[in-house]
């Protein structure tokens, strides 16, 4: 990993049109600035790690636990 | 497009006669990066809200429901990048489901309304989308 020191207000360039700013550095807290074309989704790497535990909660679910769903379902 | 998307029917049956659709995932699932092609088939009762995806390149299935059903004030904004990226041009040229969790105690069952599933109706184009509101992945089907 590339390990970089900023101050608030300086920025860091990925590739030619992604720039990250420190805007604020306040305690445990940095507020941060990410300019970046339209098409580079950007995410809280937290957010995808919950979809991803989520999602391989629900792969496969059990034969047993959907016959009891279809139980539950019928109106 | 930044409209709301809205699901005006339950099952988006490509195939007639054999009631089955597949799904192509380009960017895989998260978690599941090599799962691209999923085949979609109606589960339960014919005109209910879930229906079965099962992965064509590996084992992996998943539970997925219309969400219309269990949340129906739930009515996801996606990106104009994705939508374009689906080529979809206007909300009823997608398709929402959303991915069911099913626990050993079926009644607690959870859905994943921050990542839901868009599909193209037409190409079958399809992605799971990570919306920027403040929805859970396991949100409760049934009330308690």
């Amino acid at each position: 990993m590339l390990v970089l020191t900023r101050s608030a207000n300086q920025s860091i360039m990925i590739g030619d049109d992604v720039v990250i700013t420190v805007l604020e550095v306040r305690g445990d807290h940095v507020r941060i600035g990410i300019q970046a074309p339209r098409s580079v989704p950007v995410y809280r790497e937290e957010v995808i790690a919950q979809l991803k535990a989520a999602n391989i909660d629900a792969s496969s679910p059990s034969a047993d636990a959907l016959v009891q769903l279809q139980a539950l379902s019928k109106p | 497009m930044n409209g709301t998307m809205q699901v005006h029917d339950t099952l988006p049956v490509v195939n007639e006669t054999t009631k089955s659709a597949d799904l192509v995932f380009d960017h895989g699932i998260p978690g599941f990066a090599g799962a691209r092609r999923f085949s979609l088939s109606s589960w339960g009762a014919d005109d209910g809200p879930f229906s079965l995806i099962k992965c064509l390149d590996d084992a992996t299935e998943f539970l997925v429901a219309t969400p219309e059903a269990f949340f129906p004030d739930y009515h996801p904004e996606i990106d104009d990048e994705v939508a374009d990226w689906l080529g979809i041009a206007t909300p009823d040229d997608g398709l929402v489901l959303v991915i069911v969790t099913v626990p050993e105690q079926a009644k607690n069952a959870t859905a994943n309304l921050l990542g839901p599933l868009i599909v193209n109706r037409q190409t079958r184009r399809s992605i799971q989308a990570v919306l920027h509101e403040d929805f859970s992945t396991r949100e409760p089907l049934f009330q308690r």
